[in-house]
Order: structure tokens, then C-alpha cells, then sequence
């Protein structure tokens, strides 16, 4: 069983931040591995120590996405994929879609039983790179899935989150599923993996390598500013026995007309 | 232009998400009128509960926000088919736009249902798409369709974790956006259209959007796990209690039970409960759950992550309750108590009791 997981690196959103003149000003050195894909990294190595297989993982972006790598397979995929994006400035810019066309070029053209996205970003939270993927390719997928199970050696069984309930789907390999964070705790890399890791296969593509042409991959949404948060005060803070505040509390609510 | 909207029908009208939605397409196809833009309203409706609402309750029902025509499938419930649904939705686009070769906007709501086919239907119909919009509209001084028939819209979004706004745009002839449920305000029914305009139903070809066999045969739904069963769904609810990780067992998830009883509110969880199997995934609110937008969030025993906040902005009140006085939670509270949950929820239920038996 062969499963690709796209991995992102993402600036760490709980450094601090500061919006000016329309920029968003944080320490571009603090970057981490997105969250919802060390997630789905998680589970594809989960299912390979339940059925055996490989665990590649795919990520486009500068050299430091390099680090990102390196922690997939410090955690224990078997060798990563660094599309490179050195030197190009457009790479700043690039959306959602623009990750989706490049990664189904590279895609296209591989082996896979699945391919595994986090279902979004911790930076934008945008949500849409695994389903344009899966329908650009055009094979079957599962977004924002809970759990996986491997079944009759050519099936996955996917538990996906609804709005008010889950799913239990199944599908073919040949698929794409967008992970959500509340399937697993993603493992710490040991020192031994960490160290394994240095020897693994990082395999690098200059993006302009891939065959795909500048335009095809051109962003469809560009940036105009960035904004502060229109800020929501802090209100009244009671702080007395619990008999008062809890009377006032109730009185405030029903003064808000709360009570129907 | 073609403005036009997703929605499902419930036994007792569209949701909340739907109406704040229609409300301002309508402000928007109004304003486009007035320019002499020829502009139609269009809803395309996924769940046609057909028996439960006849053509002229759909005429009624959303000949109000000024909607023009009703796109609509005999075939019952598209909505749990992926692949289906991008299809079912193109159809409709396309069928739409054909007749005038014109622009269109199409604006969903964001919700897991959406999520699931935003960016699949964006690449299918080869429209430009942002999601998880707070605002969004035409740009100022640009709002009529440009000499190339595209648009421009410019959107506004919460990053990093709802640290930050951004503004962004994008200019095509097909444009997608998914809006947050509560970031446009429910509309005045006197603001609305006094006699419904009459409103031209289409049924679907269903032929055009049945899955190819090919996929459908892959992907088949084998069970649906209703977690909660009578629940007040957190979409639509007024009022939400939610519980975090002071609320700690069994014991306290009888509390928060109790208290959302006598508020007839629903019941939300923090990632500690849902984590720790305490509450299912389903009711999960933050960056990685819900975004809810009640009238009032009262969150219980939660500490107030950047996570956890990012899910409740929309909400109009914000109360918690938190015996650690400085949790960053009372940052953004509108109204606080620093107290011992424990001690705090029966005293207020009873106290709530009394009021409303009065
Ligand atoms: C990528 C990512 C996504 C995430 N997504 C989400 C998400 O969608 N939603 C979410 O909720 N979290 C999310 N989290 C987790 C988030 O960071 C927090 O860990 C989580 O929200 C904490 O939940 P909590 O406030 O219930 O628990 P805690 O932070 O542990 O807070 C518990 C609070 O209860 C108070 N308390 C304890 N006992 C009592 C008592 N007896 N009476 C009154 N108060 C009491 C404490 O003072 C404390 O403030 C995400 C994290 C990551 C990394």
C-alpha cells in the first residue's frame, strides 16, 4: 500500500503578531508543520504498521519547507518530495489553487492507493487544496475524516465529521482524503527517529521542472491588506460568592431578554 | 448577472445561515438594478423535500428576498454524494448563465456540507473561489461586470487563527465564495418584498448530474452515525452553553445538561471534552469545529484558546464563567463571573427557574 501525504509548512500561529500598514508582521522564522497534516501523516503511518507499506510525503515550498520534511520522517514516513520553489518570488503569493494544480501534475503521474491532505491550512484555514486535487485528477475522495480503515486489501473505510453527525464511507483506493485533527495525536519524533530521518530520501524537483506551465498555476486570489480584528471588549467581570454573582447573572439575562 | 445560492429546505423553512445569506444577495441584486445591471437571483436547492413543500410554499418562502427562480431536483436528497452534488450545482450554473453568457456569483454557506465540495465545484466549473468569508462584495468602484464579463469581488477573511483580517480579491467571470453563518445580520421581514414576487421553478434534468457509475461504485456511504439524537442543531440555535475541560466528568456534563435544559439552548464542547471522548466530535466549536453565531455563547469551565475563540466571534453575546480570573477567555467576554462552576450553575439554574416562573 502506497499513500502520499501533502504536507505544508506554515508560519506558527501562536507567535505573536502584529498587523501595520496593511501587513501582517510576525517572526518568519517560526514555522511549523500545519497541524491537520501532521495528522494525516499520523494516520498514514498508523495504517502502514497495521498493513504494511510506504509513506511518502509531498510538499511544495522555499528551502526551508525542507525542515517540514525532514520532520515527517523524523515521525516515520519512508522518504519525502520537495517540490522547490527557490528563487521565485511568485511562490509568496501562491493559493490554494495554485498548490492544486502543482501537486496534480506531480501526482498524475505516481503510483498510489491514497493520497492524504490535512483538510486545511492553520494559516489561511481555506479548505479547498484536497478536493480541487481530487477533482482535477478526477478519482473519488473523503474530506475532513476521523478515521480510516483499510478493508479487502483495495478499500479504505473512512469515518468522516458532517455537520451533525459521521459518515462511514467506503472507498476504492485510487482516492484522496482530507484529514481532520480529532483522528489521532500526532507522535513526537524520537531521537532515533530523528536521526534516521537524516538518512532517508529527499527527493528535489525544481518547480519549474514539473511540466506545467507559469499560467496554469497562476493564483486566483491575491492579497490587497491585511486588518486588525475589529475588537471585542471586555465586558463586566463579577467576581464575588457564588450566590450573588450567580443571581446577577441571571437578572442580566433576563434584562438581554435572553429568557423565551 | 447571475447572483445565486445553495440551500436546504427544512420542514419548517431555510435556515438562519441562508436567510442572512438570500438578504444580502438581495441588497446586492437590488443595487445592481439600480444601475441598470441586469441581474436574477437564483436558489438551487440540494435536498428537495418536495413532499413537504409544494411550489407555491417555495415561492413564498423565497419570494420574499426577491429570488428569482428555484433550481430544483426530483430526485429527493443530492446532498451526501460528493461528487453528485459538484455536478448537480454545475448543472444548475450552467444551465443559469447559459441563456445570457453572463457573470455569476454563487454564494454558499460555510458549513462541513460545503466545505466538503468548495474546492472540488470551484476547479469543475473552472470558477475562482474564497472561503470562509465575513464580508464580501463588489468592488467599490467596480461593481458592474467589466467589458470581459468578468468581476471583481473583494472578500474579507479571518487568518491565523482569526488573529488577523484579511482583504483579498479576485476578478473572474465565475466566482464562488462560502460566507461565515452570522456575518450578515438576519434581515427585518418589513425590509423584505411585501407581496412575494411569483418565482419560476426548474426542475432538473437528473440525468446531467447522476454520478458516472465509475464513481459512484467507488464511493458509497455504508452508514450514517446520528450522534446526538435530539439535539438543537448549533447552526441555528439562539443560545449555546458550551462546556470546556473545568466541567471534568460525567457529573459536570449533567450541569451543563441542565443548564442548557432551562435556557432551551444547544450544547457545544471545547477540544479538551471532544478529545477526551467526553462530548462527540460533532458538537466541537473552533478552528478545527464549528463556527457558530448565536445570540448568546455561554461558555462554561473553557479557557479561551486562540482556537477555541476563533469558532465564536460571530456570537452577538459572549458570557463565560471560569474560576481562573485571568483567562484569556474574559478578554472577549461581554459579561463575566470568576466563581467555581460547581457552586455557580445550580444556584443560576434555579435562579433562571425562578425568573421564568414568575
Ligand atoms: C490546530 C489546532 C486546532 C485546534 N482546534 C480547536 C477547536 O476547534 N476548538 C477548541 O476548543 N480547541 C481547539 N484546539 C485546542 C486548543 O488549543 C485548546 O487546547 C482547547 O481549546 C482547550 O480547551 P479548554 O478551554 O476546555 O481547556 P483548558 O484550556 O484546559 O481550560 C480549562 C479552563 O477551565 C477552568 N476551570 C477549571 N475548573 C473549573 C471550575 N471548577 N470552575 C470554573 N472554571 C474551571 C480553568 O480555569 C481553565 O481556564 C486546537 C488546537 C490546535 C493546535
Amino acid at each position: 500500500m502506497k499513500i502520499f501525504v501533502s504536507v505544508k509548512m506554515v508560519p506558527d500561529v501562536s507567535a505573536p503578531m502584529l498587523v501595520k500598514n496593511g501587513e501582517l508582521i510576525m517572526d518568519a522564522d517560526r514555522t511549523v508543520l500545519n497541524a491537520y497534516d501532521a495528522s494525516a501523516v499520523e494516520e498514514a503511518l498508523v495504517l502502514k504498521e497495521a498493513y504494511a507499506g510506504e509513506v511518502v510525503v509531498v510538499s511544495v515550498g522555499p528551502a526551508k519547507a525542507a525542515e517540514t520534511l525532514r520532520k515527517a520522517m523524523a515521525m516515520g514516513a519512508d522518504s519525502a518530495v520537495h517540490i522547490t520553489t527557490e528563487n521565485m518570488e511568485e511562490e509568496l503569493l501562491f493559493d490554494s489553487y495554485s498548490y492544486a494544480r502543482i501537486l496534480a501534475v506531480y501526482y498524475k503521474d505516481q503510483y498510489y492507493d491514497a493520497l492524504f491532505f490535512g483538510k486545511q491550512s492553520q494559516d489561511t484555514d481555506a479548505g479547498l487544496t484536497g478536493s480541487m486535487v481530487a477533482e482535477i485528477l478526477d478519482i473519488p475522495y473523503v474530506s475532513n475524516a476521523i478515521n480510516i480503515t483499510r478493508e479487502e486489501d483495495d478499500k479504505f473505510v473512512i469515518t468522516r465529521q458532517t455537520d451533525n453527525n459521521q459518515e462511514i464511507i467506503k472507498t476504492s483506493s485510487s482516492c484522496l482524503i482530507t484529514c481532520s485533527n480529532n483522528m489521532n495525536e500526532p507522535r513526537i519524533p524520537s531521537l532515533k527517529g530523528i536521526i534516521a530521518s537524516k538518512k532517508k530520501r529527499l527527493q528535489k524537483i525544481n518547480l519549474r521542472d514539473l511540466h506545467i506551465n507559469e499560467r496554469d498555476y497562476k493564483p486566483q486570489t491575491k492579497l490587497i491588506e491585511y486588518k486588525t480584528l475589529p475588537s471585542r471588549k471586555a465586558g463586566e467581570k463579577l467576581e464575588d460568592d457564588a450566590e450573588k454573582t450567580s443571581k446577577m447573572l441571571a437578572e442580566f439575562l433576563y434584562q438581554k431578554n435572553i429568557f423565551q | 448577472m447571475i447572483l445565486s445560492h445553495l440551500l436546504t429546505i427544512h420542514k419548517d423553512g431555510i435556515n438562519r445561515a441562508s436567510a442572512e445569506i438570500l438578504a444580502r444577495c438581495r441588497e446586492l441584486k437590488n443595487h445592481l438594478l439600480k444601475n441598470s445591471i441586469n441581474t436574477e437571483l437564483h436558489a438551487i436547492i440540494c435536498n428537495s423535500n418536495v413532499s413537504l413543500w409544494n411550489s407555491s410554499k417555495l415561492s413564498n418562502e423565497l419570494g420574499i428576498y426577491g429570488v428569482d427562480k428555484i433550481w430544483i431536483t426530483k430526485k429527493g436528497n443530492i446532498c451526501d454524494q460528493n461528487k453528485a452534488l459538484i455536478k448537480y450545482i454545475a448543472s444548475a450554473q450552467k444551465e443559469a448563465t447559459k441563456k445570457y453568457n453572463i457573470p455569476s456569483l454563487l454564494v454558499m454557506e460555510s458549513n462541513e456540507l460545503v466545505k466538503d465540495i468548495l474546492g472540488g465545484l470551484a476547479i469543475h466549473i473552472n470558477a475562482s473561489v474564497i472561503s470562509d468569508v465575513i464580508k464580501f462584495g463588489f468592488s467599490d468602484n467596480n461593481f458592474t461586470p467589466r467589458k470581459d464579463k468578468s468581476l471583481y469581488i473583494r472578500a474579507t477573511r479571518p487568518v491565523m487563527t482569526s488573529k488577523a483580517l484579511a482583504d483579498v480579491k479576485v476578478i473572474d467571470k465565475q466566482i464562488i465564495i462560502s460566507l461565515r453563518p452570522g456575518s450578515y445580520n438576519l434581515p427585518d421581514v418589513n425590509d423584505l418584498e411585501t407581496v412575494p414576487k411569483k418565482v419560476e421553478i426548474e426542475y432538473m434534468n437528473d440525468r446531467l448530474h447522476s454520478p458516472n457509475n465509475k464513481i459512484s461504485l467507488k464511493n458509497q456511504i455504508k452508514q450514517v452515525i446520528n450522534a446526538t439524537e435530539d439535539f438543537i442543531d448549533l447552526n441555528e440555535a439562539r443560545i449555546i452553553v458550551a462546556a470546556g475541560r473545568g466541567i471534568k466528568d460525567q457529573n459536570g456534563k449533567t450541569l451543563i445538561a441542565n443548564l442548557a435544559e432551562v435556557l432551551n439552548a444547544g450544547i457545544a464542547a471545547s477540544r479538551a471534552l471532544t478529545q477526551s471522548g467526553i462530548y462527540d466530535s460533532s458538537v466541537l466549536v473552533g478552528q478545527s469545529g464549528k463556527v457558530v453565531s448565536p445570540q448568546l455563547y455561554l461558555a462554561v469551565g473553557i479557557s479561551g484558546s486562540v482556537q477555541h475563540i476563533s469558532g465564536i466571534l460571530n456570537s452577538k453575546m459572549i458570557i463565560a464563567i471560569n474560576k481562573d480570573k485571568n483567562a484569556p477567555i474574559f478578554d472577549i467576554a461581554d459579561y463575566g463571573i470568576v466563581g467555581d462552576l460547581n457552586k455557580v450553575i445550580p444556584i443560576l439554574i434555579d435562579e433562571i427557574k425562578k425568573i421564568k416562573s414568575k
